[in-house]
């Protein structure tokens, strides 16, 4: 039993999104479905106007309103914290999307943005969204935990990269991408992360560092007061801010 | 075995299929089938060919317009069930003369709501096996997909009971009262199934059931008002039915659209007030077309046309005032549903509010939902005798 | 480092020996792993059914010239991840956004399957060229029937090569040589003046090292950048983000300031985001060192001191050279009289739009941090001023005695390859040496009168095509590069390329190949070997190599073998040396004998280790200034004094073996940068303020920047990088101009409205995004869409290809192409 959870420092973040393309790639994500996305947001004026930016991975929350909105317990909290979907149990209803307060989950079924559309380019042939040449290969899918190229019909989000964590050995405090033991455990957006903002480990292990990370560096988790308790937690350190703002209401323009 | 040629217990046959329809029936029947078979079969054939890419509905706004329709057709059946049950539980006799009428246009508006849902659901035929035993009582859709279940198999016991003239036995009363708390737990559930979301604050409150049971009570008085009109005969109807659709009805009418009004008013003002994350949805809704619809068209206009006494009495502004509210709180449902998903919840500065249209298949929806409600009142009208309002049994 | 990597190493090892023999689709070297079979840390796999090997390739990314090492996984003959090799010194296990997307450039749908050649005669955007599939043979003899016509004729002048992102030896690195054998000039136009020319020349004209600085980021206090993206395109940009991590959280945390004309990740990233005028940045570097003067924050042990150590620098005033006794610096008070006495941070303020205030407090924080350097790129040097606007910024990190210390800036190293056993001087007969006596210019007119101090001008062969000067040219081939796109004023090319006989090698359908006579299509990066040293890195030298991880997918051959292929049916001896050459991998196994004498720090002493590998790299750099004096690396430490010859010889290859504060290297050429630049013959040594020309006739700056996501034209058509393009200003898909809320409104438009951006040259459409933070005299369209071929995702995409309003203006001296002093305007479409 372990409780999965994530740091993201946004005093290194540098905003490149990497750990998109690394997610997208190792997922099998269609172009637009960032399981993974970095969000940019834009306060003040010339010349004191500001960018900021926020990875926003699932947030695998420990009450997860998603999982509680499930008519069919498709989307349910395992045993070591991750919070996934089985496929073969999602009507496609769509409410965990509405419950989400953190809009990390899609519904492939909808129109492209980017045109030609993929999945016509790289049909899939068991009826599942897409087949692109470099789908992770045939043996490592697993639809129970959301892993995988989603049949049809179903929402798909972030799962941790379930398919590697899964399999790190009981008791390992941290996965860390530069610990070859670790490496390939480790979620995708974390390996790549350039600038090593991300940090990955169990948030029950008082070994881990990330707990020790998220004590020393204040940790702070997004919308604490929806009580969702998300096992993804920021440090915002001296040059970085949480976006105070989930929309647009600040817009001036 | 054939089913047409069931009978009830006292002999009489279930199906009333040597009567001949009479005009507006067939007109319904006929017109409604065309109707819900060309729209449907157009959705289905996109649905088939383009997927949900024929909806309009995206990852930013993953509720589209079909749940809209959904909701107002559960809620007008839930509202006609309790109209039905006015008699039925409470034994308010004024309302004998529509208790059987509103019972089978819960059921069929029912039938048209889950027929939507389906159409909007990525896997519908999943869902029956998948509810059931995932037991997720936390989930109220979990609970909203059971209690609208039971509603609908309590609803049909209840009309069967009543066809076959069981209007006052124990056991109709028994069911009648299941049926009447079922109904009030079913779209109070789809109320909680909004109203819960307090990631979504324009749609988070807790008297979101209340007000999901109240409009769908509202939109159950103006169905009977508009589809009595449809088929009601002025000469030979008895004094009491008489005074139940010139007065009793009316005057519901308009007190129910005035408890709607000040709800929603109070909805309004609140969310125009609140500074809160979310809120700001209200005042966008100034802008929308939905928004005015509703206020308008479906508040103001029928309220101003049934505040007087002579003009409640008059057929014609009853159908005119019904079928506009009607209009309205048709819209009010989608407003609903765009207001809490307009307001992107983290995507950033740059994803804007966000904008949604129904597509053509989305609006299609509409005529098929309509087209199976008036081919099955149609239909009910002809082989249920729905203007049926004493069991021979007890005839007074 | 060294144990982790070996650590590393090891548990890859372990888990090949587990899984087994290679897989037979993939070949070439590598570890092969099971993904799922965990025996590295010695717990069971997966129980059911087998599961199938996947193994890990080595080779280099090729998104941008960074160099990466990565890892290629394939499993049943499918590349289905990249990721960074943990242990390469420069992606250390870690990519950048363009790194992962390989698969898609390796599986684009839009690839050539094989040579072609053109059948319909007509050319134009939208001519179809008719392609007809033809074989290598038809291909290849193709090309020689033409060479050796030109050959016989004496005329071989008349074909040229034009090459872009050169990776090694197997590519560019084969193109001198070819060259010199068939006897054109014309076989290795380089793209750099597209590029970096300016800044190189900035640097060498007064440190005497012609190309970029190796940077030891890590160890610095303070990071002055200006116009460089060090988090969005400056190379090496995964580097670079892992270097920010660092520094940014290390004790003592780097400050970073920023001088750049809009919101870059960088800019917002820092501390300080200087908001300048776009082409004034010299005038900001210029200040911040007059600061650094009068108020004595120069460092002392590099540059040297007062002779009775009292500061007599006081603004306005001249001073007696005699006064001042300079250690490595040279002409720093002739500098000062001519130029920086004036050049007062008010002065600056008016130029470049900073505050005062903000010029003064980073000149003084840039000046009393200790280590500190300053950076530049093309967001300096692409003005026509950008010659002297670089140097007044490099000549910062003489002043805070940056040059190779500790946290500050040195050269690269190269590496030491072998020679091929084959000398091609042995092969050159009558015919190379007869075209070689008529001393034909090159065909983009660099080293004559024009041009030159140029080293390339990619920009201008389209003119000389187009006029037929200095003579007309019969045959051109491009290599990874696609001007008729790509270069300013791009439409030139498609007049240019109507009267040549056009030959593409990219694996892709460019707007090149639209225009194209003959296609010979190169493999992607995942299918073909290649040496890859490193761009200036830290110093120390590292080449990488590339071996394929999948078997070709279509009929397509590596550039290198193209060439070589070609030279075997030249006729005379060329012919026989190509013969001996053989094919690109006999050359990587002959330059790898290098690394016999010379092993790497990880080990690589052999063409199979470097292949296992995927890298050879040598540790640490050789060279290094502390506290003013020069030492080389004695096997241990820093230890062994340097002289000042052998710093000259080694380091500061300028004349004086000095940093040259007065460059005698543009002193040479004084009259022709008096007459270029209009400034006086007297001046032309010192790093200046020079008024920058902007061009378009237009109101507005018009910037087009590169993002993160753009691949340098091998990410066209990837449909995940155009779905992130433009994430700052929620590009997504599409390209947004970024205009300042006030400059919009003046004009009528209103956010997401579609406008016309035009200038003298032409016209071009986007949507616009008001952005508050911008400089209101400032729009920004990333280039990289408009794309009018290239495949299906990128043709066709938006309207906005921004090099179509660019006009072809260059930096005068170092023949840079001036791409940011263009202007434009802005209305609503």
């Amino acid at each position: 039993m372990a409780r999965w959870g994530m740091v993201i420092d946004l005093e290194k973040c540098t905003g490149c999104q990497a750990c998109t393309t690394a997610c997208s790639m190792e997922n099998s994500r269609l172009p637009g479905e960032n399981w993974q996305d970095v969000l940019f947001y834009n306060e003040g004026e010339y010349p004191s106007g500001k960018l900021t930016w926020l990875p926003r991975p699932c947030m695998h929350c420990e009450n997860a309103s998603c999982v509680d909105v499930c008519p069919t317990k498709a989307t349910y909290k395992d045993k070591d914290g991750f919070v996934l979907i089985n496929w073969d149990l999602c009507i496609g209803c769509k409410y965990c999307m509405i419950a989400c307060p953190y809009g990390v989950r899609f519904y492939a079924e909808e129109k492209q943005k980017t045109l030609p559309d993929v999945r016509e380019v790289w049909p899939s042939k068991d009826g599942k969204v897409w087949d692109p040449p470099w789908a992770m290969p045939e043996h490592m899918n697993d639809p129970k935990h959301g892993v995988g190229i989603q049949p049809r019909n179903v929402v798909s989000k972030c799962t941790f990269c379930y398919h590697r964590v899964s399999k790190a050995p009981q008791g390992t405090p941290d996965l860390d991408p530069n610990d070859p033991k670790t490496r390939e455990f480790t979620p995708a957006c974390v390996v790549t992360c350039a600038p090593t903002a991300r940090y990955f480990g169990d948030l029950d292990n008082p070994k881990s560092y990330v707990r020790q990370l998220i004590a020393e560096k204040c940790g702070v988790r997004l919308q604490d007061h929806t009580g969702n308790r998300p096992q993804v937690y920021y440090l915002a350190g001296e040059a970085a801010s949480i976006p105070e703002t989930r929309s647009t209401r600040t817009r001036k323009v | 075995m054939n089913i047409l040629a069931l009978r009830t217990p006292d002999g009489r046959p279930l199906f009333d299929l040597h009567s001949k329809p009479d005009g507006m029936s067939a007109l319904m029947m006929i017109g409604g089938a065309v109707v819900a078979g060309v729209s449907l079969s157009i959705v289905l054939f996109m649905l088939f060919t383009k997927g949900h890419a024929a909806y309009n509905t995206s990852s930013d706004f993953p509720w589209g317009a079909p749940i809209a329709f959904y909701m107002f057709f559960l809620l007008a059946s839930s509202g006609l069930s309790i109209i039905s049950s006015l008699d039925t539980v409470f034994g308010l006799k004024t309302f004998y003369p529509v208790a059987k009428r509103c019972i089978w246009l819960s059921i069929i508006t029912l039938v048209a709501g889950f027929t939507l849902l389906a159409l909007e659901l990525g896997n519908p035929f999943r869902l029956l096996w998948a509810i059931p035993i995932s037991a997720q009582y936390k989930s109220p859709m979990w609970w909203m997909g059971n209690f609208y279940s039971i509603d609908l198999a309590l609803l049909c016991i209840k009309f069967y009971l009543l066809h076959t003239g069981e209007w006052h036995s124990k056991r109709t009363h028994l069911i009648s009262v299941g049926s009447f708390v079922i109904c009030i737990f079913a779209s109070g559930t789809l109320g909680l199934a909004f109203g819960m979301m307090a990631m979504r604050p324009a749609w988070y409150s807790p008297v979101m059931p209340m007000y999901f049971i109240l409009t769908g009570f509202m939109t159950a008085v103006a169905f009977i008002v508009f589809f009595t009109s449809l088929v009601r005969r002025v000469n030979g109807t008895p004094e009491n039915v008489r005074k139940l659709f010139d007065d009793v009805l009316p005057r519901l009418f308009f007190v129910t659209l005035l408890a709607v009004v000040v709800t929603r008013f109070g909805q309004i003002v609140t969310g125009l007030w609140s500074n809160f994350e979310g809120m700001e949805a209200h005042w966008r809704s100034l802008g929308s077309v939905m928004f005015h619809i509703e206020v308008w068209v479906g508040f103001i206009i029928p309220l101003a046309l049934m505040s007087s006494r002579e003009r409640r009495a008059n057929v014609t502004i009853q159908m005119i005032s019904a079928l506009l509210f009607m209009v309205g709180i048709f819209a009010a449902r989608l407003h609903l549903l765009i207001m809490g998903q307009e307001v992107p919840l983290f995507k950033g500065y740059w994803a804007g509010y966000v904008e949604y249209n129904p597509s053509f298949t989305e609006w299609l929806l509409i005529p098929a939902g309509f087209g199976i409600v008036f081919m099955l009142y149609g239909a009910g009208n002809w082989l249920f005798n729905l203007a049926d309002h004493r069991a021979p049994a007890d005839a007074h | 480092m060294g144990d982790f990597e070996q650590m590393n190493r090891r548990g890859f090892l372990k888990t090949s020996a587990a899984a087994g023999v290679a897989g037979s689709a993939a070949i070439g070297g590598g570890a092969v792993v099971s993904t799922l079979s965990t025996d590295a840390t010695g717990l069971g796999s997966r129980p059911d059914g087998p599961v199938p090997e996947t193994k890990i390739t080595k080779n280099v990314c090729h998104q941008c010239p960074a160099r990466c090492g990565i890892d290629v996984y394939v499993t049943n003959g499918k590349v289905h991840a990249i990721y960074g090799s943990p242990d390469h010194p420069i992606s250390n296990g870690k990519l950048c956004p363009k790194g992962h997307l390989g698969a898609y450039i390796l599986y684009d749908p839009d690839r050539f399957k094989g040579p072609m050649k053109r059948t319909n005669p007509n050319k134009g955007r939208n001519e179809d060229p008719k392609w007809q599939a033809i074989s290598w043979e038809e291909a290849l003899n193709t090309v020689a029937t033409r060479l050796n016509g030109l050959r016989d004729k004496g005329e071989q002048h008349r074909f040229a090569i034009v090459n872009g992102r050169g990776w090694g030896s197997t590519d560019v690195g084969l193109l001198g040589n070819f060259g010199k054998l068939y006897g054109t000039p014309n076989s290795t136009l380089g793209h750099s003046s597209m590029c970096a020319d300016t800044s190189k020349k900035a640097k060498s004209a007064i440190d005497g090292n012609y190309s970029y600085n190796s940077y030891d980021y890590k160890n610095t206090n303070y990071l002055l950048i200006f116009g460089a993206a060090f988090l969005e395109a400056y190379r090496p940009y995964n580097n670079n983000m892992q270097v920010w991590g660092h520094i940014r959280t290390k004790a003592p945390k780097t400050k970073v300031a920023v001088a750049d004309v809009r919101v870059t990740p960088t800019g917002a990233a820092a501390d300080h985001l200087m908001l300048v005028k776009p082409g004034t940045d010299g005038a900001l570097a210029l200040a911040i060192a007059h600061v650094i003067l009068t108020e004595g924050l120069w460092d002392r042990k590099f540059v040297g001191d007062f002779v009775d150590s009292i500061n007599l620098f006081k603004t306005g005033e001249e001073l007696d050279p005699k006064s001042f006794k300079e250690k490595w610096t040279l002409g720093l008070i002739e500098w000062w009289n001519a130029e920086l006495k004036d050049r007062t941070p008010k002065w600056a303020a008016e130029i470049t739009t900073v505050s005062e205030r903000d010029i003064t407090r980073i000149a003084r924080e840039f000046g009393s941090t200790r280590p500190a350097m300053a950076i530049f790129e093309r967001g300096v040097t692409l003005h026509t001023n950008g010659l002297y606007s670089g140097m007044a910024v490099h000549v910062l990190n003489a002043l805070v005695g940056a040059m190779y210390a500790v946290g500050g800036l040195a050269n690269q190293m190269g590496v030491p390859y072998a020679k091929l056993p084959v000398s091609s001087d042995d092969f050159v007969d009558d015919a190379a040496k007869e075209a070689a006596a008529r001393k034909m210019p090159r065909i983009d007119r660099v080293k004559s009168k024009e041009l030159p101090l140029a080293s390339n001008n990619i920009q201008g062969i389209a003119k000389s095509i187009i006029e037929g000067k200095p003579y007309t040219l019969d045959t051109i081939m491009f290599y990874i590069t696609n001007p008729i796109y790509s270069a300013p004023n791009s439409k030139e090319w498609e007049e240019a390329l109507k009267k040549v006989f056009v030959i593409e090698t990219s694996p892709f359908p460019s707007e090149t190949s639209v225009f194209s006579d003959l296609v010979l299509p190169d493999h992607t990066f995942l299918e073909r070997f290649q040496d890859t040293p490193t761009y200036p890195f830290e110093g120390w030298p590292l080449t990488n190599i590339r071996v394929p991880a999948v078997q070709p997918l279509y009929d397509t051959k590596h550039f290198g073998d193209t060439l070589i292929e070609i030279g075997k049916r030249i006729k005379g001896p060329t012919s026989e040396y190509y013969q001996k050459v053989g094919n690109v991998e006999n050359v990587l196994k002959a330059i790898a004998k290098g690394f016999e004498a010379n092993p790497g720090s990880n080990g690589v002493d052999s063409y199979e280790k470097w292949v296992e590998k995927g890298v050879w790299y040598k540790k640490p750099y050789l060279y290094r200034q502390i506290a003013g004096e020069f030492y080389e690396w004695d096997g241990e430490d820093y230890r062994k004094p340097m002289s000042a010859e052998d710093v000259k010889k080694k380091l500061l290859k300028t004349e004086s073996g000095k940093f040259e504060l007065k460059s005698s290297y543009l002193e040479h050429y004084d009259e022709f940068i008096a007459n270029a630049l209009g400034i006086p013959k007297e001046k032309v040594g010192f790093p200046q303020w020079i008024k920058a020309k902007y061009t378009g006739g237009g109101d507005l700056h018009f910037i087009a920047t590169k993002t993160p996501m753009h691949g340098e034209g091998r990410t066209a058509n990837l449909p995940v990088a155009i779905s992130l393009y433009q994430p700052t200003s929620g590009g997504r898909n599409e390209l947004f101009l970024e205009i300042h809320p006030e400059t919009a409104a003046k004009r009528g438009i209103r956010n997401g409205d579609r406008v016309k951006i035009h200038n003298d040259l032409g016209t071009i459409y986007a949507r616009a995004h008001l952005f508050p933070a911008c400089r209101p005299d400032t729009v920004t369209l990333p280039f990289g869409f408009g794309h009018w071929a290239h495949g299906r995702w990128a043709k066709g995409r938006m309207e906005g290809n921004t090099n179509e309003i660019i006009p072809n203006v260059s930096e005068p001296i170092s023949n840079a192409a001036a791409v940011h002093t263009v202007t434009v305007k802005v209305e609503k479409a």
